[in-house]
């Protein structure tokens, strides 16, 4: 415990250096910043997964002196299984962003508060670690907004712009209204439970579930005023929208195309994570399980990861492509859950297991691969000043180690073996289809919506993803900015290939993860570490008998190389055009473009997402321009959450009548409320 | 029993080209031509090992990792395939996944080669062949888990395994649901006729052929072959289903089950003469149409006792 909150110092105080360091060099502040998340990544990331493999016994949590002004609030701290798996990302991949941060923000050095930029990375980064470490509730919700706050710091980073003056009101927006339904959720978790302390908490709800149990005539009063279903749909709506679940997604894509790619690789990679950890912890709070939660959350994260993955293929801008990924990745974060929470209302412990155990899994490879693809990106942009795919192209040959890292991160990011997103679908998929043949049809049912859900989504992203990398780093340069792109260096590359290292790791050796998924898997599902670690050990067997198919794979690859190779040596290998249908004037633009790649399926889902097009027709006998722009707004901003904004401002504006600017009238509506309030307390 | 695991793998190997050959032949037949020889595929094969290559100069690496991707990923999925009744070399519970994420992975690097030559055509091909499968994919997955409801099995080789005959007895109307759907599968998957004409000669109406234009030798011997081996493993998928003798010795299950592939080639063959390929903008009715016809399977099968 004292080790992870050293390294949590470690980091706020890089980024108090970054601020002071700010003002002799922008650099400085750049270096001393990513020495403090380095180091404090480092230390922090130590002890979680010491914690995650059992080496030491679990850290009991601390409860430091704290005067609190209110009585159920309390400074308790401590690290389970489930806070160290997600403290894995939080410690590691703001470290790996802030080196390759450090040559991008210094274009910004001396015209830009980069000191201030670099003081708030490291205090987002912070207080995500003191999210998952908090053991009360006033603690989580404090830590909660000062990681919303510090996060519209990097959005609005480029604040000269209407676009992320934008995003950074909507991220606001969208994270105090998911505060309020989790200020309900703490506040109606706690009755009775005698404060807001987790432990506190749970063992009351365990006290109150065991006396139902015994006693069935009716609830003992107390930690049940509310229905659980109340408060899993609290949680679900706040936590969800911090984790990008549709519809409470509109935020996120704003934000991530908004901030420095760099940060949006630590907003994605860890920030997301919070939400998905938020609603682990709070099943786990909440304590019992009923049967309709786990279909909720089946059909909530599946329909969000087919929304997220068609918005991805609609996209034009490559860092809105990978925005619209996270919203995709979280769906199917939230449907692993949907199969653990169907498991442990059915009673099956394998089934929990596995699907919150492939939730869990996902989320941490999501945090290695879509940092590495929104690192890619910002390589992309720092060396080509665009993130537009059409005036992208010929990057490959151009930033090879850049390119390696794109096709590298789609190919997980599409849920491909060898890679890791393959794993963690697989065990989702896995424990799907298991249930799905053997449950009774109540069970089932939802889960055929998971195993044909994945699939499509699996196709979109496909889609996606093929495009993005097929658009931007291969064919000819579209641009001059793209002929012109060059590597940056070793700073901007070498996070990008210890994220790629990570993605493999991760995808071909399963019996490394296994071990740290099934402490963290079991908190959630309630269940002793050990027992679980037996039971998904036999859940997830096939994913060890799995690897012979998969190194065998990896072999064929190798030795087909091998042999294309060995064919090819004493032959004439020539080079040519590319065929071109006896055409000799060729030129870049005739390639296909991001839209015309994708048009003829997003016309499919046209009932889901509409092309607006701006064109200019051709004129006269010998017309001299044309021009067309296809975009793909999102729907559910423009036809759900845009009236409904204008319409509470129709409503509010009602009120301005109540503003009348004198005092002597504000007085009269003092003197009304204290008379009201005497009267209900005298009634 | 891994015995004849393995020589199913050899015999999935060596057999696959043949296909091909059987459904040109069933062609040149109902034109009233002789047609070129069932072997036609080796000997391309051979021919084209044997060759030097070309690329296009703005091709990188990634042009020439595709076929060599996409053949191992073919190959290692067929470790997966059950034949005969007999089980697969590798078979796990949830090996499905494996099976059409390996096809994915074809799929990827096919398509990532073709956007690398930087042609209007091919990625005209990459388009179609992604906006197609986005649709055929969940109708493989869908059929597959009506037929793992039906037999209580999640690995290929257990459902395709001894049960077969009785869920023909119990379920017959669900599994010829099952059956409609995976032909289409395999059709559009195999860019056949009535998605794909693998004959054309306008590159403008191609879908799979005008992604390979710019391969020549050995790396168009590999994509030919992968593509071979992909149908030779959505056919065994079918033939698995259609062919339910499994009460035999297994030298000739896996007999009955390469002859069931014959028929099988021979009937794509009997429909590529029968109809014409649908237009482009209709394909995805076809798709969702077999979508349709896997989900009532899957239905008909959570609901019965």
């Amino acid at each position: 415990m004292h080790q992870i909150l050293a390294g949590v110092a470690l980091v706020v105080v890089g980024g108090v250096f970054a601020l002071v360091a700010d003002r002799w060099s922008g650099r400085a502040a750049g270096v001393s910043a990513a020495l403090g998340l380095v180091l404090g990544g480092a230390f922090g990331a130590a002890e979680a997964i010491q914690v995650l493999l059992g080496v030491t016994p679990t850290p009991a949590a601390i409860r430091p002196e704290w005067a609190f002004p209110l009585e159920a609030a309390s400074a308790a701290m401590g690290v389970d299984a489930l806070s160290a798996f997600f403290l894995l990302p939080v410690f590691i991949v703001p470290a790996l962003a802030a080196i390759s941060g450090v040559v991008v923000m210094e274009e910004f050095a001396g015209h830009k508060a980069v000191g201030v930029f670099w003081f708030f990375f490291c205090l987002l980064a912070a207080s995500l670690a003191v999210v998952m470490v908090a053991r009360n509730g006033v603690l989580f919700l404090v830590a909660w907004e000062v990681m919303s706050v510090a996060a519209w710091f990097l959005i609005t980073f480029h604040h000269e712009s209407d676009r992320a003056r934008d995003a950074g009101v909507i991220h606001l927006i969208a994270a105090h209204i998911g505060v309020a339904f989790l200020l309900g959720f703490f506040l109606l978790l706690a009755p009775g439970a005698g404060g807001l302390d987790f432990d506190t908490i749970a063992a009351a709800r365990r006290a109150t579930a065991t006396a139902t149990a015994t006693a069935s005539d009716q609830p003992t009063g107390g930690a049940m005023v509310v229905a659980p279903g109340v408060l899993f749909i609290l949680a679900l709506v706040g936590f969800g929208t911090k984790a990008g679940l549709a519809p409470g997604h509109v935020w996120l894509p704003e934000a991530h195309s908004a901030a420095p790619a760099f940060a949006s690789a630590v907003l994605s990679g860890a920030m997301i994570k919070a939400g998905v950890y938020g609603l682990a912890r709070a099943l786990a709070l909440i304590g019992c399980w009923e049967f309709w939660w786990g279909p909720t959350l089946v059909v909530v994260g599946i329909a969000t990861a087919a929304y997220g993955a068609l918005l991805a293929l609609a996209q034009r801008d490559l860092k809105r492509v990978v925005a619209y990924s996270t919203v995709e990745n979280a769906g199917i974060m939230v449907a692993g859950f949907g199969v653990g929470a169907l498991g442990m209302s059915s009673g099956s412990a394998p089934l929990a297991l596995l699907g919150f155990g492939g939730g869990m899994l996902h989320a941490l490879n999501h945090a290695a691969f879509k940092p590495l693809l929104f690192l890619v990106t910002g390589s992309v942009h720092h060396a080509a000043g665009t993130y537009g795919m059409d005036r992208l192209g010929g990057l490959m040959k151009r930033m090879p180690w850049t390119g390696l890292g794109a096709v590298i991160g789609a190919v997980a990011a599409c849920g491909l073996p060898p890679l890791n997103g393959f794993v963690s679908e697989f065990l989702i998929g896995l424990a799907a289809f298991r249930a799905e043949a053997a449950q009774p049809v109540e069970v089932a049912a939802p889960l055929v919506v998971v195993v044909g859900g994945l699939a499509l989504v699996a196709g979109l992203v496909g889609a996606a993803f093929t495009r993005s990398v097929g658009v931007a780093f291969l064919g000819h340069p579209r641009a001059p900015e793209a002929e012109r792109a060059r590597e940056a260096g070793w700073p901007v590359t070498a996070p990008l290939v210890l994220l790629a290292g990570c993605c493999l790791f991760l995808g071909m050796a399963p019996v490394a993860v296994l071990p740290l998924l099934s402490r963290a898997a079991a908190v959630v599902a309630g269940m002793d570490g050990q027992i679980a670690g037996d039971v998904l050990r036999v859940a997830a067997g096939p994913l060890f008998e799995m690897q012979p198919a998969v190194l065998g794979f990896v072999g064929l690859v190798i030795l087909f190389g091998w042999w294309r190779a060995r064919l090819l040596a004493r032959r004439e290998v020539r080079t040519a055009v590319t065929w071109d249908c006896g055409y000799a004037a060729p030129a870049a633009t005739m390639q296909y473009t991001s839209t015309s790649f994708t048009q003829q399926i997003v016309d499919l889902f046209g009932v889901v997402v509409r092309w607006r097009r701006r064109m200019t027709r051709p004129a006269g006998l010998f017309p001299t321009s044309a021009a067309v722009e296809t975009l793909a707004p999102d729907p559910v901003t423009n036809e759900l959450f845009a009236p409904a904004f204008r319409g509470a401002a129709r409503l509010f504006r009602r009120l301005h009548g109540l503003h009348s600017g004198h005092v002597q009238v504000y007085v009269l509506y003092i003197a009304f409320t204290m008379l009201l309030v005497v009267a209900w307390k005298m009634g | 029993m891994a015995a004849i695991s393995w020589a199913n793998l050899l015999v999935g190997l060596c057999l696959a080209p043949l296909l091909p050959g059987v459904i040109a032949r069933t062609k040149a037949l109902f034109a009233g031509r002789r047609g070129q020889p069932l072997a036609q595929l080796y000997l391309d094969l051979w021919k084209l090992l044997r060759k030097g290559a070309v690329y296009s100069s703005v091709t990188t690496w990634v042009f020439r990792a595709g076929p060599v991707v996409g053949l191992a990923a073919a190959v290692a999925a067929l470790l997966l395939l059950p034949l005969g009744g007999a089980p697969a070399v590798v078979a796990f519970d949830g090996d499905l996944i494996l099976l059409v994420a390996l096809l994915g992975a074809l799929r990827f690097f096919l398509v990532t080669a073709a956007l690398d030559t930087g042609s209007a055509f091919e990625g005209m091909g990459a388009s179609r062949e992604m906006g197609f499968s986005a649709l055929a994919e969940p109708v493989l997955l869908v059929a597959l888990a009506a037929m793992a409801r039906g037999t209580g099995e999640t690995s290929l080789s257990g459902m395709f395994g001894a049960t077969i005959p009785g869920e023909w007895a119990t379920q017959p109307h669900a599994m010829l649901l099952i059956v409609s759907a995976l032909f289409v599968v395999l059709l559009a998957e195999n860019s056949r006729i009535p998605v794909d004409d693998p004959n054309t000669h306008l590159e403008l109406t191609m879908i799979h052929e005008v992604m390979v234009l710019d391969h020549g030798g050995p790396d168009l011997a590999f994509i030919l072959y992968a593509a071979a081996l992909k149908f030779w493993l959505l056919g065994a998928l079918l033939v698995g289903i259609v062919v339910p003798l499994r009460e035999i010795p297994p030298a000739l299950a896996a007999a009955t089950a390469v002859a069931g592939m014959a028929l099988l080639a021979f009937a794509v063959g009997v429909v590529e003469s029968c109809m014409a390929r649908l237009r482009m903008s209709r394909v995805p009715q076809l798709l969702v149409g077999a979508g349709g016809l896997a989900t009532v399977a899957l239905m008909l099968e959570l609901v019965r006792s």
